[in-house]
C-alpha cells in the first residue's frame, strides 16, 4: 500500500500529535475551560486527520474528523468539558495510538471501533452540547490557517531581505563584521605563513598559486562586504601577482606588509600579524638545542601559537569560544615544549594555564588582567628563548582600540555616526584612524542619513533575521534512524581507540630516536631527519587527538535528547493511577530541558514509572488522611532533573506520609533479615535503604499499582546496571524523596582500570568509593571471611582473581590494592594486583549468544586494541555472596565484630 | 533458434550453480571440515584473545574485530578432537568469523585450506561410524573426495545457546562415562 518510508514518517508524526493532544487534555482537565488548550487539541486532531487522509486511512480520518467536530462544538460553546468527556477523549488518544501501532506493524489501519465515538457523543450531548454537524462544521475555523499565513509572510520578508543584499552593508551588523574580520585575519596570517614558510629567495610556482588563491578569497570577502577601499587595493595586488611582480620573497613580504598596514587602518578590528622576521638560528645561551632545524620548526610553531593565543584573549570581553581556543592553544604550546624537553618553559606555560583556568572559573568579563598575565609569561619565556620573536604578539595588543566601543550594542547607532571621535578619544597612544570604515557609506553615495527609508530597511532586516533564527528550530531538524547514529558512534569510538594506538606508536618512535641519538651510531644528518619527522608526527598526533575528541563529543551530542521527552509520558500515568486509587495527585515536572543520552532515556522509563507508582500508591495518602494531617487534599509529586557534572540527577519526591521506620524495623526483625542488635545500631536514615531489599514492603496492601510485580530491589538493580545509583531520603509525615543519579551517557563512562593476574578489568567509577593500599597486617579474619576495618565500618575483602578463578596473584601480598566498591548499602573491598589509572571508556556489549556472561556488564577496547571486561558491581556482589556461602552485607558482618 | 539454445544453456548453467555448494574447508588436527561459504563473514589470523572468567571451556574469550567485541569459540573443544597443542604458536591458526541470525561469533581452527565447489548431490548423510562420536550433533553431512573426507558442520547447532548447552551436558556426561571406563581399563591393564 503506502511506501514504508512514508509510513514511518506518518507514524512518527501522528505520535507527536498524540503526545501534544494528551498533554493539552491533561492541562484542560486541571484548568477547566481554556481556549489555548482546546485549540491545541483541535489542532492536533486536525493534523492527524490530514495526515491520515493523505495516507488513505479512512477509519482514522473519520474518527479524527468526528473528534474535531466535538472539540469545535466545545470551543464554540465556551463551556468546560465534563471530566467524563476528558477521560473519553483520552481513550480516543489511546485508540488512535493503538491504531497507529497497528499501522506501523501491518501497513494498514485496523477496524476502528465506533462505540467509543458514540459514548463521546452521548457524554457531550448529555452535558447540553448540541453537536449538530452542520453547525460544528461552520465552527471549524481551523486555527492552523492564520499561523500558516504568518509563516508565509515571514518567508516573503526573507526573500525581500535577500534582494536587499545590494544595499550597503550596515555597520550595525556586528556579527557579519566579526565574521569578516575573522576570515580576513585568518587568510592574512596564511599569507604571512606562506611567505615565511621557506627560506628560499624566490617564490615557486606552487606558492604563487596558493598566494593568488588566498588573495582571491580576500577579494571575495571584501566584495561581499562591499568595502571598496580594501577591494581596490586587493585587486591591484592580485593583478600584480598574476603579472609576475614580486617574484622575490622579500619583495612580496614587503608589499604584503604595506597592504596589511592599510587594511589595519581601514578595519581597526583586524589583527593582522606583523611579519615574522627571518629566524636567526643562533642557539640561545639559555636553552641549548644543537639541532637547529628542529629548533627552527619548534620556534616557528611556538611563535605562531603564541600569537594566536594572544589573539584569543585580545577581545574586550571574555567569550567562551575565545577562552576555549586559548586553553587549546596553551595545551598545544605545552605539548611542543614538553616534546623539546624545555622544562622551564613548560613550567611557565603551566603557570599561565593555571591562571587561565582560574579566570574561566571566575566568569569575569574583563580580559585585561589575563592579557597582563600573558604578557608577563611571554616576557619570561623570551628570557629563556631569546630568539622568540614577540613583535606580532605586541602588535596584536594595540590593534584593537575600537572593539570595546563597537561591541557595546546599545551604542551602535551612535557609533555609526561618531565612530571617528569615539576612537580618537578612547585610544590615546594610537594614531587617529583617518579612514573610519563607516565612511564607505558616503563613498557609495549614501548620506549617513537617518532617513526613514534607511531605518525601515534596518529594522526590516533585523526582523527577517529574527524569523530566520526561529525557523531553523523547526526546519533544520533531521529525522535520522537511531541505528545510524549508533553506528557512527561506534566508528568514532574506534577512531578514538585508534588514536591512542597511534599516540603510543609516536611515543615509541620518540624513544627510539632518543636511543639512537644516545648511541651515536647514526650520522648527524640522518638523525636530524628522524627528529624532524618525529616532531611533525607529534604535532599532527596532537591535532588528530583534538579532532577525534571533538568528533566524539559532537556525536554524543547528537544522541542527547531533552528529558522532557520521557517526562511527558508521566502525567497520564499519574492521572490514571491516582484516579484508580481514589487519590488526588498533582505531578510537577521540573528541568525537562536537561539533556540525556537517548539510550539512557529509554532505560530510565521503567524505573521512573515504578518510583512514581510507588509514590502514588504508598507515598501520597488518601484525601481524608491528608485532611486529618492538615495537608492539602491534593498531594504533590515533584519530578525533577538537573545535570551535575557528567550525571543527570532525577528526583522523585512526594509529600506523603514517608516511610514508617518503626514498622520497617519490626518487619526486618520478623523476617530475620537483621539481628536485633543491628537494628538498634542502625539510624533511621540507614534503615530506609532496606526498602531496596527483596521482599520488603511496609505496606499491608498489595495492589496492582505497586507492591507487586517489579519490586524496588529490581528497580535499583536496573539503575545500577546503567552505572547509576539510587538514594532515598524519608521524612516521616512529610514524604519520601528518591534521588537517582545516572550518567549522561551509557556509551562512555569514566572507569578505573585494574590489573589482576595478567588481565585488565574495568570498574565503573560510579561504583568505586575508595582505593586503599592492601596491608595484610590490617586484615582480620572473621569466620573465614577476610575483613578490614575502615573508619569503624567492617568491610569484607574479596580477591578479584579468586572470585574469577584467575589463578594466583602475580605480585606479593604487599604490593596489592583494595578497591572499595559499593552499591548503596553494601560495600566490598576488591583486592587487585595493580591499578592502571582512570580513563573514559566506550561501553560495548559482548555479542555472546553462546552463553550469558556473568559478572560483567559489557566490555571495552583499550588503547592497544585489547578487550577489557567491565565489571558489573551488583552482580559481582551477588557472586561474592554466593562465594562466601552466606549472606554478606554490612549488618551481619558488623554483628560478628566485638 | 540460437537464442533459444543460448537461454537453455544459461538456465542449465544456473541450474548447475544452484546445485553446487561452495565450501570453506578447514582443518582441526587430522580432520578436515567444511562450512557453507555464505555463513562465513571473514577469516582472520589468530589474534590476542581476552579470556572471560568463569565462562565455559568452549569459549576462549573475546576479540576486538574493528570495534565489535565478539566471543571466540574453541571449535576443537566443542568437537572433542585433538588439534594443534599451542594455538598461539601455530602460525596457520585462523579464526572463522561466522554470522548467524545477525550474531557474529569467532571459531578457532588449526588452519584454513581452500574454497571448493561441491555438487549438492554428493553430500551424504553422516555415516554411523561418526554419529556415535561427540561431534555427531553438529554434523550436517559428509563429502567424499578421492583422497579426503570432508565433514560439513552445522554452526547453527553449535551456536544455538539452549540446544548447545543441552548437548554440552549430554556430551559431558558421555565424556565422564568414557573417562571413567577408560580409567578403569587402564587400572586393569596396568
Amino acid at each position: 500500500m503506502a511506501s514504508q518510508d512514508f509510513l514511518q514518517d506518518y507514524v512518527e508524526e501522528v505520535r507527536e500529535h498524540l503526545i501534544d493532544m494528551e498533554k493539552s487534555l491533561l492541562a484542560l482537565e486541571q484548568e477547566g475551560v481554556a481556549g489555548e488548550q482546546i485549540a491545541q487539541v483541535f489542532r492536533a486532531a486536525h493534523s492527524i486527520k490530514g495526515a491520515s487522509a493523505c495516507m488513505g486511512f479512512e477509519g482514522l480520518t473519520g474518527l479524527t474528523h468526528e473528534l474535531e467536530n466535538l472539540i469545535a462544538a466545545v470551543q464554540s460553546s465556551e463551556r468546560s468539558v465534563p471530566p467524563a468527556g476528558i477521560s473519553l477523549l483520552l481513550d480516543c488518544v489511546d485508540l488512535i495510538s493503538k491504531a497507529v501501532d497497528h499501522v506501523k506493524e501491518n501497513g494498514s489501519e485496523p477496524a476502528i471501533d465506533s462505540s467509543l465515538l458514540e459514548s463521546l457523543h452521548e457524554a457531550f450531548l448529555d452535558d447540553g452540547f448540541s453537536v449538530l454537524k452542520s453547525e460544528s462544521e461552520v465552527a471549524v475555523e481551523p486555527p492552523v490557517e492564520p499561523a500558516k499565513s504568518r509563516i508565509d509572510s515571514h518567508l516573503s520578508e526573507n526573500s525581500d531581505s535577500i534582494q536587499d543584499e545590494h544595499s550597503p552593508i550596515e555597520e550595525e551588523d556586528e556579527e557579519l563584521l566579526a565574521i569578516f574580520v575573522n576570515l580576513f585575519q585568518e587568510n592574512m596570517s596564511l599569507l604571512f605563513d606562506l611567505l615565511n614558510s621557506s627560506a628560499s629567495t624566490f617564490i615557486g610556482d606552487d606558492d604563487r598559486k596558493s598566494l593568488a588563491a588566498l588573495v582571491e578569497t580576500l577579494i571575495a570577502s571584501a566584495r561581499y562586504m562591499d568595502y571598496q577601499p580594501i577591494l581596490t587595493r586587493l585587486e591591484q595586488w592580485s593583478s600584480g601577482l598574476t603579472n609576475g611582480g614580486g617574484a622575490s620573497r622579500r619583495e612580496a613580504l614587503e608589499s604584503l606588509e604595506a597592504h596589511a598596514a592599510v587594511f589595519r587602518r581601514l578595519v581597526p578590528q583586524l589583527a593582522i600579524p606583523q611579519p615574522v622576521e627571518t629566524l636567526s638560528f643562533s642557539p640561545s645561551a639559555q636553552i641549548e638545542e644543537e639541532d637547529q632545524e628542529l629548533f627552527a620548526i619548534f620556534l616557528g610553531s611556538f611563535q605562531q601559537n603564541l600569537v594566536s593565543l594572544a589573539e584569543a584573549v585580545s577581545g574586550s570581553r571574555s567569550d567562551k569560544v575565545g577562552l576555549e581556543k586559548a586553553s587549546e592553544l596553551s595545551e598545544s604550546l605545552i605539548q611542543s615544549s614538553k616534546y623539546m624537553d624545555y622544562g622551564g618553559i613548560v613550567e611557565l606555560l603551566n603557570e599561565w594555564l593555571g591562571s587561565l583556568n582560574a579566570f574561566k572559573e571566575m566568569d569575569s568579563l574583563d580580559l585585561a588582567p589575563l592579557r597582563q598575565k600573558l604578557l608577563e609569561i611571554a616576557g619570561k619565556i623570551k628570557m629563556q628563548l631569546p630568539t622568540l620573536d614577540l613583535s606580532g604578539f605586541y602588535a596584536d595588543k594595540s590593534a584593537r582600540p575600537l572593539s570595546p566601543v563597537l561591541e557595546d550594542k546599545d551604542d551602535k547607532i551612535d557609533i555609526a555616526f561618531h565612530a571617528g571621535e569615539t576612537v580618537s578619544s578612547s585610544s590615546k597612544e594610537l594614531p587617529v584612524i583617518d579612514v573610519p570604515i563607516y565612511d564607505k557609506q558616503e563613498q557609495k553615495g549614501h548620506s549617513p542619513g537617518r532617513s526613514a527609508a534607511d531605518f525601515a530597511k534596518y529594522f526590516s532586516k533585523e526582523r527577517s533575521q529574527a524569523s530566520f533564527e526561529e525557523m531553523p528550530t523547526n526546519a533544520a531538524t533531521l529525522r535520522v534512524d537511531a541505528q545510524k547514529v549508533d553506528q557512527l558512534l561506534n566508528q568514532v569510538g574506534e577512531l578514538v581507540v585508534n588514536r591512542s594506538e597511534f599516540i603510543q606508536t609516536v611515543t615509541f618512535f620518540h624513544d627510539m630516536v632518543r636511543d639512537l641519538a644516545a648511541e651515536g651510531l647514526l650520522p648527524k644528518q640522518e638523525l636530524r631527519r628522524l627528529k624532524l619527522l618525529n616532531f611533525r608526527m607529534n604535532e599532527s598526533t596532537q591535532s588528530l587527538g583534538r579532532i577525534a575528541n571533538d568528533l566524539q563529543a559532537s556525536v554524543m551530542r547528537i544522541r542527547m535528547l531533552p528529558i522532557i521527552q520521557l517526562f511527558q509520558r508521566f502525567p497520564r500515568i499519574v492521572r490514571d493511577l491516582a484516579l484508580k486509587l481514589g487519590k488526588r495527585v498533582e505531578l510537577v515536572v521540573e528541568g525537562g530541558e536537561t539533556e540525556i543520552d537517548k539510550r539512557v532515556l529509554e532505560q530510565m522509563n521503567d524505573p521512573l514509572v515504578q518510583f512514581l507508582r510507588n509514590a502514588i500508591a504508598h507515598g501520597i495518602e488518601s484525601p481524608e488522611e491528608r485532611r486529618k494531617a492538615g495537608k492539602p487534599e491534593t498531594g504533590v509529586i515533584r519530578l525533577s532533573a538537573t545535570q551535575v557534572g557528567d550525571y543527570v540527577v532525577v528526583e522523585v519526591e512526594d509529600d506523603g506520609g514517608g516511610i514508617d521506620t518503626q514498622k520497617l524495623r519490626a518487619l526486618l526483625f520478623s523476617r530475620n533479615a537483621v539481628s536485633r542488635r543491628e537494628l538498634e545500631k542502625l539510624t533511621d536514615e540507614e534503615i530506609v535503604y532496606s526498602i531496596f531489599m527483596p521482599g520488603i514492603s511496609t505496606y499491608e496492601r498489595v495492589d496492582g499499582a505497586a507492591g507487586r510485580g517489579v519490586g524496588l530491589d529490581v528497580v535499583k538493580q536496573n539503575v545500577e546496571r546503567m552505572n547509576g545509583a539510587v538514594e532515598v531520603v524519608s521524612n516521616e509525615g512529610q514524604g519520601v524523596k528518591f534521588i537517582i543519579r545516572i550518567p549522561l551517557t551509557v556509551a562512555i563512562i569514566r572507569a578505573l582500570l585494574v590489573r589482576e593476574a595478567d588481565q585488565i578489568f574495568t570498574v565503573p567509577l560510579t561504583a568505586v568509593t575508595e582505593i586503599l593500599r592492601h596491608r595484610p597486617a590490617d586484615t582480620h579474619s572473621i569466620q573465614g571471611f577476610r575483613v578490614i576495618n575502615l573508619r569503624g565500618k567492617t568491610i569484607p575483602l574479596v580477591d578479584l582473581g579468586e572470585l574469577l578463578n584467575l589463578g594466583e596473584p602475580q605480585t606479593g601480598e604487599g604490593g596489592r590494592f583494595v578497591v572499595i566498591v559499593s552499591t548503596s548499602f553494601r560495600e566490598v573491598g576488591l583486592v587487585v594486583d595493580g591499578l592502571m589509572g582512570e580513563r573514559e571508556v566506550v561501553l560495548k556489549t559482548i555479542e555472546n549468544t553462546f552463553e550469558p556472561v556473568e559478572g560483567f556488564s559489557g566490555a571495552t577496547i583499550l588503547g592497544d586494541g585489547r578487550v577489557s571486561l567491565i565489571v558489573d558491581v551488583s552482580s559481582l556482589l551477588r557472586m561474592t555472596k554466593n562465594a562466601a556461602a552466606g549472606p554478606v552485607h554490612m549488618y551481619e558482618d558488623d554483628s560478628y565484630v566485638n | 533458434m540460437q537464442m533459444n539454445n543460448l537461454s537453455n544453456r544459461a538456465s542449465h548453467i544456473r541450474e548447475e550453480a544452484r546445485q553446487m555448494l561452495q565450501l570453506v574447508s578447514f582443518r582441526i588436527g587430522h580432520q578436515e571440515f567444511g562450512v557453507d561459504i555464505l555463513m562465513v563473514q571473514e577469516i582472520i589470523r589468530f589474534t590476542a584473545i581476552t579470556p572471560i572468567p568463569n565462562a565455559s571451556e568452549a569459549i576462549l574469550g573475546m576479540i576486538n574485530l574493528r570495534g565489535r567485541i565478539l566471543p571466540v569459540v574453541d571449535l576443537k573443544w566443542v568437537l572433542r578432537i585433538d588439534g594443534v597443542e599451542d594455538i598461539a604458536q601455530n602460525r596457520k591458526a585462523r579464526i572463522l568469523i561466522i554470522e548467524l541470525d545477525g550474531h557474529v561469533t569467532g571459531f578457532v581452527v588449526d588452519s584454513v585450506s581452500e574454497v571448493m565447489k561441491v555438487p549438492v548431490g554428493e553430500i551424504e548423510p553422516a555415516p554411523n561410524l561418526v554419529s556415535s562420536s561427540a561431534m555427531s550433533a553438529y554434523i550436517s553431512g559428509v563429502v567424499k573426495l578421492s583422497q579426503r573426507l570432508i565433514i560439513l558442520l552445522d554452526f547453527k547447532r553449535i551456536v544455538k545457546p539452549a540446544q548447545s548447552r543441552d548437548v554440552d551436558l549430554g556430551i559431558q556426561t558421555a565424556l565422564l562415562e568414557y573417562d571413567n571406563s577408560h580409567a578403569g581399563g587402564s587400572v586393569y591393564s596396568g
